[in-house]
């Protein structure tokens, strides 16, 4: 990405607001969704704490819970300010300011002895580790009438290995994982002012090419057809593109091929997925600076005409509406390869957003009144309507119970687009927990594709193809020694347990 | 018959007491560059030597391991190759040209210059992650002002991303690193320059001299000794690039800006988000611990400088 083209003229009103609202987005960047927000669609979910089954102590003190945030931040908040209503004693303390916030706060917390009461597990930490160093505590000896509560999730949700520990239930996902993380995002009065019809125009990867061609012929230099944030998230949309064309790769493990137990970087399907890409750029459409950009500096850019189309999950929809009420944008599934195409999303039904119990924390009885209200499904359905749909709970009888109530058409939209698109794939740690022993002998591997596409982008890696078929034998290089080393420590598993010959990601996996 | 003890004098007592005074006014000093320099300095020679996260129980001493490891590193060998362009490129751009200005600001008959003065060191006490940040927008390719002026003066036929063409982002990073730190250079020159005595200017300006000799024959002879110990300061400060770096590219695109406290962060801390995998807590000291022995020959040289500055200074004199 040397140069762009543009045309030279006056600092237009349009631009200028396409570089000034990253100034914006950047005091806005990290920040969580805010439910008091007079702009924002106040839901009508309400959070009623039910009465205590434990005893709770009655001394004022302060418990806080930390995780990523975003759309959960809407649940999480209005439940920690409804706890602190009905026990005016426990002022609650939530956090939920991104990943870089988890990573640092909990990770330094555990060390000190000062963890937050509840967190969300620190992404460069296993959760077996965590299990292993005691750094966290079982749920089930915490939560009353455990069975019966536990009655109310189905019975595949908690899975061994992963919130499953030596018979012990660890943690419990606030959300589920039919979620699509990448969805194609637009701009309603950008692509009609260029004449292009999500509904008829963005049909396969061609039209889509050619509808972004449209808007930036038709934008003047000022509005171009795709934003991306590159900087973060570049090899993460190539990789989403390549599942468009139907690589065979679940989010869980990213570009591993069940069907064969290897990684699958050096597919045909990568390779076209870059070139896709790459042919925005060559085409002009990619809106200048996108290698770079991170989440925010996209977040922030789309509500001001900018760009027509972005690739993005639905985390972002309550923040454009509380910030730009007036932007009217739409959804799409990403495009098939071909006209005509259908495209399967592999994920693992294992859940997002999990929490985890401090092991230290001097109130267990909170933490487990609280889980036990969030993991019930009261509490599931208005987790569901709190977030007006766009997060789905694992508990099929929350989301029937939130339908027909004030949902957010983005997020039926993106429910409707998840349930069509995605497919159960396998969970290797469901046949045998003890895979999650490898998982803690993992090492980074530099460059990571993200770095790698990026690389690809600048033109310091001129053979993609040859670095990507790289990068994938030192991944099943680096499986194959992880396995090895967790056998040395006692793990019986072998490479066989990540091999599903059986699997069809055209159909969710049952076996 | 008695006895009498010899009494000890008042003069003898404050003999005694003043070192012991001094050491319990140096204890709490101590204490802390024992808890917050020595300390987290011994123990990364420690870590450096281990296999380890950060985080688990799981630590197994691999000895010299990870420094050999290090040896055959490229992306290491070539953050540390960014980091000494920081030094060899930006210590005599900053030094030169804050030289420069603080002899102009140092003129008594320019009014404004106490105004110039606060202006340059303006952007030494702004916090570097909002400077880059800022500054990603100054060089943004859509328009960012310094693109505007480039096509509006039609040195470029169009906006080019600075930040995202891995030839020119390390540029750009290490100019606004050193318009960010331009102002304390200044100010040491100002000092310096303040050591210059008036007498000689007006005793040369009575035979005649003009500025450029006044400049060559008093300025700079007088300056010199202080010239060394300024840009082993400067270089010793472009070896510390972190907050701009990770505010403005945090080392991209394509590790073009991943100067070396960058790599040693993200080894540390930041897992791969694709590949899974763990932080090198271990492996990544031992990158500090060799960095951190780079910094100490440069401060060795600043060591050696100002000994060898007080030594010109005495044959000056003389």
């Amino acid at each position: 990405m040397k140069a762009t083209p543009r045309s030279r003229g006056e600092l237009s009103r349009r631009r200028l607001l396409g570089m000034g609202f990253g100034l914006a987005g950047l005091a806005a960047a990290g920040c969580q969704v805010k439910v008091d927000d007079d702009a924002a669609p106040r839901p009508a979910a309400t959070v009623s704490i039910p009465d205590p089954q434990l005893e709770l102590p009655d001394g004022d003190l302060t418990f806080r819970w930390v995780d990523s945030g975003s759309l959960k931040a809407l649940f999480n908040e209005a439940v920690l300010e409804a706890y602190h209503e009905k026990h005016p004693n426990v002022t609650t303390d939530y956090t939920g300011q991104g990943w870089p916030t988890v990573n640092d706060t909990v990770t330094l917390g555990i060390r000190n002895g000062t963890a937050p009461d509840i967190f969300a597990m620190p992404q460069s930490v296993p959760p077996a580790t965590a299990v292993e160093e005691g750094w966290v505590q079982p749920i089930d000896d915490l939560i009353p009438d455990f069975d019966a509560w536990r009655e109310q999730w189905p019975a595949d949700a908690l899975v061994p290995g992963e919130h499953i520990f030596d018979g012990k239930v660890y943690t419990l996902p606030l959300g589920s994982s039919l979620v699509l993380s990448q969805l194609l995002i637009y701009d309603v009065a950008v692509l009609e002012s260029a004449g292009v019809d999500p509904e008829r125009d963005l049909g396969s990867w061609d039209q889509m090419r050619a509808a972004a061609r449209t808007v930036t012929q038709q934008g003047g230099g000022d509005v171009f057809g795709l934003i991306i944030p590159g900087g973060q998230r570049i090899g993460r949309i190539v990789m989403e593109l390549a599942v468009s064309a139907g690589w065979r790769s679940s989010e869980t493990i990213w570009g591993f091929d069940f069907s064969t137990g290897e990684y699958a970087f050096d597919a045909p399907e990568i390779m076209a997925a870059l070139e896709h890409l790459r042919a925005f750029e060559a085409d002009g459409s990619l809106f200048p600076g996108s290698l770079t950009f991170k989440n925010d500096d996209v977040v922030g850019r789309m509500p001001n005409g900018v760009a027509g189309m972005t690739f993005h999950g639905n985390y972002y929809v309550a923040e454009w509406k509380q910030g730009s009420p007036g932007w009217e944008f739409g959804f799409a599934g990403q495009p098939p390869q071909e006209e005509g195409g259908a495209v399967f999303e592999p994920y693992q039904a294992l859940g997002n957003n999990n929490v985890w119990v401090y092991a230290d924390t001097p109130y267990p009885t909170i933490a487990a009144d609280l889980l036990s209200y969030v993991g019930s499904v009261e509490g599931q359905t208005q987790l569901v309507r709190m977030t007006s749909g766009l997060l789905q709970s694992v508990i099929p009888e929350a989301n029937e119970a939130a339908q027909g109530f004030d949902l957010d058409p983005h997020g039926v939209k993106s429910a409707e687009l998840a349930r069509e698109q995605m497919r159960k794939c396998p969970i290797p740690s469901a046949r045998n927990p003890e895979v999650s022993a490898a998982l803690v002998e993992a090492q980074t591997i530099k460059p990571d594709f993200n770095e790698l596409v990026q690389g690809v982008f600048t033109g310091d890696i001129t053979d993609a193809a040859k670095a990507f078929a790289e990068y994938n034998a030192t991944l099943n290089r680096s499986l194959d020694e992880s396995i090895a080393e967790a056998r040395a420590k006692g793990a019986d598993i072998s490479r066989d347990d990540w091999v599903f010959t059986d699997w069809d990601p055209t159909q969710d996996y049952t076996a | 018959m008695s006895v009498t003890q010899p009494r000890r004098s008042s003069r003898d007592w404050s003999r005694f007491a003043t070192p012991a005074w001094c050491y319990a006014f140096m204890l709490p000093a101590l204490v802390l560059a024992a808890l917050f320099t020595f300390y987290p300095m011994v123990m990364s020679w420690v870590y450096s030597t281990v296999d380890w996260n950060g985080f688990s129980s799981d630590i197994e001493f691999v000895g010299l391991a990870n420094y050999r490891e290090l040896m055959s590193d490229g992306l290491f060998w070539d953050a540390f190759g960014r980091s000494l362009i920081f030094v060899l490129v930006g210590t005599p751009l900053r030094v030169i040209g804050a030289l420069l200005v603080a002899i102009v600001l140092n003129q008594q008959a320019l009014k404004l210059s106490p105004a110039f003065r606060t202006m340059f060191f303006m952007p030494v006490v702004t916090t570097a992650a909002i400077v880059g940040i800022v500054m990603t927008f100054i060089f943004g390719p859509y328009g960012g002002p310094l693109n505007e002026v480039l096509v509006s003066l039609d040195v470029v036929d169009a906006p080019v991303d600075f930040l995202g063409d891995s030839d020119t982002a390390i540029w750009a990073v290490l100019l606004t690193h050193t318009w960010k730190n331009f102002g304390i250079t200044m100010i040491y020159w100002l000092a310096a320059l303040q050591t210059v005595p008036q007498s000689y200017y007006e005793a040369a300006k009575v035979d005649g001299a003009g500025a450029f000799a006044l400049l060559r024959h008093i300025t700079l002879p007088v300056l010199l000794p202080f010239a060394v110990v300024i840009i082993v300061l400067t270089a010793n400060e472009n070896l510390h690039a972190f907050a701009l770096v990770q505010a403005m590219t945090a080392g991209g695109p394509f590790f073009s800006t991943q100067v070396i406290e960058v790599y040693i962060y993200q080894t540390a801390f930041a897992a791969d988000a694709t590949g899974g995998g763990v932080p090198r807590l271990g492996y990544a000291s031992a990158a500090g611990c060799f960095f951190g022995t780079a910094a100490l020959v440069l401060a060795l040289i600043q060591g050696i400088a100002v000994r060898q500055t007080s030594r010109m200074r005495k044959q000056l004199k003389a």
